[in-house]
């Protein structure tokens, strides 16, 4: 027999090794995962804000949920949160076991469901709320096995069944099934099927009301997809790169994303191209990095893409000045951002409002962040405001994805061609138009005074160079190292010498512009 | 007993005094928002609840009218008037001016501001309308609700939501005669169609015939109900570089059709012009006149090329007679409004229901005027061709889509005058001699909500009674194809 002091130790020691594990694991592995999730919602402490709550099932949930969530803004907190949750949701489970007679593995079997619900937060959309949802059912069941009398705990129960729907959304069907188990060993059988009736009911009567789809009443608040393979590291690493970028710390993305810079993402590499043009190194660095053509200069954004690729579109746009293309990608974030609404996505637009003059909409939204916690608009409008490159003023018509275009007005809006220029080159040079690429260069960049041109606009010139079969004059006109060349005649002796073979070449040169312009390919999916 | 509702609740709310009657009178209007000084209202109106910009913590709300005071007093920014009590004011007070005094403790001083004026129309406003609740994304939806609200309450209930349509864009919902039981929108995609609401009955119809260039667009209903006038168009959207400006959309082809409804939804083609389809001239927007022998729309005869000429693509204001009994267009085409003669360009035109009026927007160019800021509401007297602008309707924002009351005193119109980017219901008052008042938006139950809401209210459309279906209506209908299927009645 295990007397109830030791129950007492058990449970404490359980619990206390639970919350060690989990508060390092969060805070270890996915740090960024749980500060992405507060910029994925914009918890407004408004009464309207509350009542919007009540158009969904598992309001409270919900409500309690996002209300915890807005903390993972702070470091630390979130992992510090979530243990907290999940240690509640363990202590529950413990006492609903015992409850339901099994004393003995009570404290350890409690980990099982506590550890299982922990593991679901390694997904990006599985949240406190569903958490809390559990918890309240497991609450709920607390209070139902309080009543002692079987007919009166059955009455209390099929009133409790609706408004712990309305309260916990779809994790009140553990309800029936708690109470289903603790009454059938009372000798109450009838209550079992009576009970799971009613449960099963509740989301179909609800339905009309909350407008949701049959999966979506009898799920929610749980997402439509979870998460069963546990910590996304790529992702936690592409987390980093998006968090830091939106607090501004540009240097730590570039830091990040050279640390990161093994994986061949292309995030990643969209991520070090902006903060390598922030310190005007973008040439210097674009080829250390995984270069699917320019689909690492600007995310594609297409009914294909997925929401994190939208939401991070909208940087790059923002850095050059192209604020309708800013303001348009960042809103594409916010209406694909899981919850439609995201502080991170809202500060970008606030941000993109005060560069354009809009005055009125920045109030808006402004005041919007004003209703939040962590994201007030005193002290953080440094980090929304615009970086200073000149914003594109002349206008035309452009699709979405014609990138040159914006790229060619930011460029002529600043004597210097700005950012903006290097951005065009690279552009031109990653689609291996070294046509357009020596156009723009020698209209911005030939005899430039004190002007050296980087290594990779070097490389580039010399095949333009080569194929026109240049006189030496215009050799020196572009002001070329000559070491430069001494290895453009080396590769290309190379080049002939292998019949074309990239694993001679790679060695030395496959950091460079002439190999990538030979042996960089589309795949079929468009990647290289 | 409205009456004594009225002197009951002025009895309790005047019962006790505060510092605000020390409070020395000033010569500035309150900040209040929404901008409700100096508005001509229905005397069927919700409450006409607002907020104070300057962050008091006390407000006190005096309405004065011949029938007596209403007196509000709240402890925040927010004023909201008690829905018995304003209704019976508004009932005593039809036909006669309302005075506002506010006065508001901030920074812990008091201050009574200038008063301004609330005009009470006796001519009531239809009193439902419907929206779309969408984002301002570039004609790009996640979530989208099809939305019908009293505008005598603050009671609102979704109608059609594409959540339960598998994500599908969904149109806005068009009224004919501001008849709830006729009325139509356009569910897109491959379960989608014309979701069509004619008596009561609900049908989904997939019009379509060889040649015809698009599935139906914009359009309206014969006022006999039997037929319908659409455009069919071929919509590209582009965006601007330049600041200021953010998309263009534009038709590359469009062309009209009517619809009979009664004759198995036979398509009566617009009178063909055998032009070669580049050359082409562009009609779009087109409705049926108020006694339904005509049908008025947008041309552009000679459209540029584009989208590089973009800024030089106008539509003009034509008519076309229309016989009923028949179902056939005329042959001649009158122009009633030259646009393009003035550098302009004409979009949604609305013939007010007593056929006085014929309302629509213009920009500088194009045909897409609500991403245009110097969008405006004009009208043009039916009786006279006279054109009639409206300087006191419009303001800085694009102004655009409009509706019209049944009794043609008031429309409602879609208005981005707050932010510059999200659109919000702006109602407008007619007298008979045809000078429009002030407008006011929609009033709400918490005056923030247009703070803190991402949404536009897309297409307001009022209309004399509740809708006869429901969002899970909508739903069975898409389950079941395209067999007809009675509507519930009632709301």
């Amino acid at each position: 027999m295990i007397t109830v002091a030791k129950h007492t130790k058990l449970q404490l020691l359980a619990g206390g090794l639970f919350a060690v594990c989990c508060f390092t694991f969060f805070q270890s592995a996915l740090p960024y995962h749980l500060f992405f999730k507060e910029e994925m919602q914009l918890f407004l402490l408004t009464g309207e804000h509350f009542l919007s709550y009540a158009g969904k099932p598992a309001w409270l949930a919900c409500y309690a949920g996002d209300f915890l969530t807005q903390f993972f803004y702070l470091r630390g907190v979130g992992a510090l949160t979530l243990t907290l949750v999940l240690c509640a949701e363990y202590t529950l489970w413990a006492q609903v076991l015992r409850r339901l007679g099994r004393r003995r593995y009570a404290a350890v079997a409690a980990l099982l469901p506590a550890a299982a619900d922990g593991f679901m937060h390694c997904g990006l959309y599985y949240g406190l709320p569903t958490s809390l949802s559990i918890i309240l059912t497991l609450l709920a069941f607390e209070a139902f096995t309080l009543i002692k009398r079987p007919a009166v705990a059955f009455a209390a129960g099929v009133l409790l069944l609706p408004g712990l729907y309305i309260a916990a959304g779809a994790s009140f069907l553990l309800f029936p099934l708690l109470a289903g188990v603790y009454s059938w060993r009372r000798g109450n059988r009838f209550a079992v099927v009576a009970l799971l009736l009613i449960a099963a009911a509740c989301p179909a009567i609800a339905r009309p009301y909350y407008l949701l789809t049959p999966g979506q009443a009898y799920s929610y608040p749980f997402p439509s997809s979870i998460n069963l393979r546990g910590v996304d590291r790529t992702r936690e690493k592409i987390l980093a790169l998006s968090v830091e970028a939106g607090r501004g710390r540009w240097d730590e993305v570039g830091r990040r994303a050279a640390e990161a810079a093994g994986l061949s993402n292309p995030i990643v590499t969209y991520f070090a191209n902006i903060a390598a043009s922030k310190q005007g190194r973008l040439p210097d660095s674009l080829l250390n990095y995984y270069q699917p053509f320019t689909r690492a200069l600007f995310l594609p954004v297409s009914p294909q893409s997925d929401w994190l690729t939208i939401s991070f579109s909208q940087e790059v746009f923002f850095h050059l000045g192209d604020m309708n293309m800013a303001q348009h990608s960042a809103m594409l974030g916010m209406i694909f951002s899981p919850r439609r609404r995201s502080s991170r996505m809202l500060e970008r637009l606030a941000g993109i409002s005060l560069a354009n003059g809009d005055v009125q909409l920045a109030d808006k939204y402004l005041r919007m962040l004003d209703a939040t916690l962590f994201h007030r608009s005193h002290g953080r409008v440094l980090h929304m405001s615009h970086g200073g490159s000149p914003l594109l003023m002349q206008d035309t018509l452009r699709t979405a994805s014609d990138y040159a275009t914006s790229l060619e007005l930011l460029a002529g809006s600043c004597p210097d061609g700005g950012c903006a220029l290097d951005y065009l080159l690279c552009y031109h040079l990653l689609n291996k138009d070294i046509r357009a690429f020596a156009t723009v260069y020698d209209r911005y960049l030939r005899g430039k005074e004190g002007y050296v041109a980087p290594r990779l606009y070097a490389e580039a010139m010399l095949i333009r160079l080569a194929a026109e079969k240049a006189p030496a004059g215009e050799l020196q006109a572009y002001g070329i190292d000559p070491g430069i060349v001494s290895d453009f005649m080396e590769y290309t002796r190379l080049y002939e010498q292998n019949n074309a073979a990239p694993g001679v070449l790679s060695g030395r040169f496959g950091r460079g512009y002439w190999f990538y312009y030979h042996f960089a390919r589309k795949r079929e999916e468009g990647e290289v | 007993m409205k009456q004594l509702l009225l002197l009951l609740s002025c009895f309790l709310l005047t019962a006790c005094t505060s510092g605000a009657d020390r409070a020395a009178p000033g010569d500035e209007l309150p900040p209040i928002y929404p901008d409700y000084a100096g508005v001509t209202i229905p005397c069927n109106i919700a409450p006409l609840n607002f907020m104070l910009r300057n962050n008091p913590d006390r407000v006190e709300v005096r309405v004065s009218g011949a029938s007596g005071d209403m007196l509000v007093k709240t402890g925040g920014h927010k004023v909201r008037f008690p829905l018995a009590g304003w209704r019976a004011l508004l009932e005593a007070e039809k036909g006669r001016t309302l005075t506002v005094t506010v006065t508001a403790r901030v920074g812990g001083r008091w201050i009574r501001y200038a008063p301004f004026i609330w005009e009470v129309a006796g001519d009531k406003i239809d009193p439902f309308l419907s929206y779309r609740l969408i984002e301002p994304g570039y004609e790009v939806w996640n979530d989208i609700q099809l939305v019908e609200r009293c505008a005598e309450s603050f009671d609102e209930r979704v109608i059609a939501d594409n959540n339960l349509a598998g994500g599908a864009c969904m149109n806005c919902h068009i009224y004919g005669n501001q008849d709830p039981a006729l009325s139509f929108f356009h569910i897109r995609g491959g379960q989608g169609g014309m979701i069509l609401n004619r008596g009561g009955r609900l049908e989904k119809l997939n019009v379509s015939s060889e040649g015809m260039i698009s599935p139906l667009v914009y359009g309206g209903f014969h006022p006999t109900g039997r037929y319908g006038v659409f455009s069919t168009n071929i919509i590209v959207p582009v965006f601007h570089t330049g600041q200021g400006e953010q998309m263009e959309v534009y038709d590359s082809a469009s062309e009209l059709v009517v619809v009979d409804f009664d004759r198995d939804n036979l398509i009566i083609p617009f009178p063909g012009d055998n032009a070669p389809v580049a050359a082409k001239p562009l009609r779009t927007f087109p409705v049926f006149s108020a006694a339904g022998d005509a049908v008025y729309y947008c041309e552009a005869t000679e459209p540029p090329a584009l989208p590089g000429s973009i800024r030089h693509l106008r539509y003009s204001l034509h008519r076309i007679a229309f016989d009923t009994p028949g179902g056939s267009f005329g042959r001649v085409v009158d122009t009633l409004f030259d646009a393009s003669a003035e550098r302009l360009s004409v979009c949604h035109p609305k013939a007010s229901p007593d056929g006085r009026y014929l309302m629509y927007t213009v920009s500088d160019y194009g045909a897409f005027p609500v991403w245009h800021r110097e969008a405006d509401l004009q009208m043009i007297d039916l009786r006279s061709g006279r054109i009639v602008e409206l300087p006191i309707v419009n303001a800085g924002g694009a102004d655009s889509y409009h509706s019209w009351s049944s009794d043609s005193r008031w429309f409602v119109f879609s208005s981005r005058r707050d932010d510059g980017l999200y659109t919000r219901p702006y109602f407008s008052y007619i007298d008979s001699a045809g000078i429009a008042s002030k407008p006011f938006a929609l009033p709400q139950r918490d005056p923030s909500l247009y703070d803190y809401t991402l949404k536009s209210f897309n297409i307001p459309e009022l209309s004399k009674g509740p809708l006869p279906f429901s969002a899970t209506d909508i739903v069975s209908l898409l389950n079941r194809g395209n067999h007809t299927r009675p509507a519930r009645t009632g709301r």
